[in-house]
């Protein structure tokens, strides 16, 4: 019995109603051919291909366990960097915020200053918009206060007289910029009576740019090591698209649209992505563990409670993010050039 | 169908593959391609599926010129096109089900629609009891008919099977050659390559025969 004949028996027994029963004529043949065009995309289906896609592409890594652990692992590394040091610059910033939140300036007025002038200084500072608080303290109070705070007594009462000038505490708006209070420091340097003018908060502020140029950095070295990830991911999709080359011209020859054809390979690019921004998280949380702890018993020596808090889900987002759209630039261009040839543009 | 009008193929490096080629194949049509191999079979085929373009003349398939079809629709000229190869061109790594489901997944069926139509495309072949099988566990003429079954799947208009029976012994080679047959009853165009002169003589059909990248005879049916 033929093959055929197999079949037509088969078919009979089966009552599965034959493809296209009666000789079909040029005209139903045609409209055949239109039904098949327009079985457009329902949205439906576009998600169960895309899930399936998106699992055969799963599968596919987990197929090569260790290699794709290294990939992920490198990946990782790259993206673990600069969030590391991200994290580290926020928590010293943190660090750097709670120790003084407030900016304070003293006025150390001249010995010969006299109570008629002071008390001008005092007025003036109290009708200037950039203070909110004055204080004047005098010489007398200010011994009073430093011996009582440092219990050092007996070296200033041997010395018979008091070396201390008189101050005037100020605590300007939380708002004032920098410059802002540079600008009323070198206004309030040239008034009568003034001895000198200090904001004691200056290192903080200097502290603060540090750590401003370190969190920039911390961002360029996101930018080239993101190149990094992109290169390292389009070359693992490169190696794959290889290996494939048969699967991606028969899919090709059947009528698969290149962006049919990259899809596997762009899922791959995104789970590389994904795997890479988690194992960069974890990396992070490890370590800004065990630096916390060495930290906490640092901190524990001065008597100190300071922690270090890890990467939060702003990080994570951000690592995540990364790692979906640098995952996807990186398989599509590998897709653009190494399609070449092999698909129609 | 299939129209080719004064239609040349160059290489670079000075290879001919074809040489003003014209003939006009109806759409219902079954015909042969025959000739020794190099002599430009596959350079046709090529030039219908859009595998490659023509050097010079016109080629027309189901009515689209094909010099002015942008590369973005070449995919969906394919799926109008069935092809049978020599050497099966499955995926190995997928199921005879799923190989055959392909053309429909990429034109975008539901996995509901594809299902029945890959049973009835399976079932016309004889391989419906195989469909959880992969293609390594079939003997060479089985995974042609897979690749049969992966060419209709779709319905297309037309086939294009290239040495479909190149390894394959006389009597499964004649077995392929009436499948082809009773796909062109039902109102498919049909070009078969193959340099099997004895079997292709036998089925009494349209012959175009190639020497050299030109078409020195064509035949009518007898």
């Amino acid at each position: 019995m033929s093959l055929f004949k197999k079949a037509e028996q088969k078919r009979v027994n089966s009552r599965e109603p034959r493809k296209t029963e009666a000789p079909v004529t040029q005209d139903t043949q045609r409209r055949g051919a239109k039904r098949q065009q327009v079985a457009t995309l329902t949205m439906s289906t576009l998600v169960s291909l895309h899930k399936q896609v998106g699992k055969e592409a799963f599968l596919r890594l987990m197929k090569t366990p260790v290699s794709s652990l290294l990939n992920c692992l490198l990946i990782a590394v790259a993206f673990a960097l600069p969030a590391l040091l991200y994290v580290l610059v926020a928590n010293i910033q943190q660090l750097g915020s709670a120790w003084d939140g407030q900016p304070r300036m003293s006025v150390y007025l001249s010995q010969n200053a006299s109570q008629k002038t002071i008390d001008q200084l005092v007025r003036d500072y109290r009708a200037h918009s950039l203070i909110e608080t004055v204080e004047y303290i005098s010489p007398e109070q200010g011994l009073q206060d430093f011996q009582s705070k440092a219990g050092l007594q007996g070296v200033i009462s041997h010395l018979g007289f008091n070396p201390l000038p008189a101050v005037i505490q100020l605590t300007p708006d939380k708002n004032a910029s920098f410059q802002a209070l540079d600008e009323a420091i070198t206004q309030f340097q040239k008034m009568i009576g003034v001895e000198e003018v200090r904001l004691d908060r200056q290192w903080v502020q200097r502290l603060q740019a540090i750590l401003a140029m370190l969190e920039q950095f911390s961002l360029m070295l996101g930018g080239i090591l993101g190149l990094t990830v992109v290169l390292v991911i389009s070359n693992t999709v490169r190696l794959n698209i290889e290996s494939r080359r048969d699967e991606i011209k028969i899919v090709s020859m059947v009528g698969g649209t290149r962006g049919f054809i990259s899809m596997p390979f762009i899922y791959m690019g995104l789970w590389y992505g994904v795997a890479g921004a988690l194992l960069a998280q974890i990396i992070v949380l490890v370590l800004i563990a065990v630096l916390g702890s060495q930290m906490a018993e640092l901190a524990g020596l001065y008597s100190s409670n300071m922690s270090l808090f890890g990467p939060g889900l702003d990080v994570f987002g951000t690592l995540l993010l990364a790692g979906i759209l640098l995952g996807g630039i990186g398989a599509m261009a590998s897709c653009y050039r190494h399609f070449q040839g092999l698909v129609p543009e | 169908m299939i129209r080719f009008d004064g239609v040349s193929k160059r290489y670079p490096g000075g290879h001919v593959g074809l040489e003003n080629v014209s003939f006009h194949l109806k759409r219902g049509e079954i015909a042969f391609l025959t000739g020794h191999s190099g002599a430009g079979k596959s350079t046709l085929m090529k030039l219908v599926m859009l595998l490659e373009r023509s050097s010079v003349g016109q080629v027309w398939v189901g009515g689209h010129n094909l010099r002015t079809l942008k590369n973005s629709r070449i995919p969906y000229l394919r799926r109008n096109i069935g092809v049978v190869f020599q050497d099966h061109q499955l995926l190995f790594d997928r199921t005879v089900f799923d190989n055959v489901a392909l053309p429909l997944l990429i034109a975008g069926y539901s996995p509901e629609d594809c299902a029945g139509r890959v049973r009835a495309s399976l079932d016309m072949v004889g391989l419906l009891n195989k469909e959880k099988l992969y293609p390594v566990a079939l003997s060479g003429g089985e995974q042609q008919r897979v690749g049969l079954a992966r060419a209709v799947v779709n319905r297309p208009s037309l086939i294009l099977a290239d040495e479909p029976t190149g390894n394959l012994d006389p009597q499964l080679s004649a077995e392929i050659m009436k499948l082809f047959e009773s796909f062109n009853q039902v109102g498919v165009t049909v070009l078969i390559a193959s340099h099997d002169l004895a079997l292709v003589a036998r089925m009494r059909h349209r012959i175009l025969t190639l020497e050299q990248g030109c078409l020195v005879s064509d035949q009518e049916v007898q």
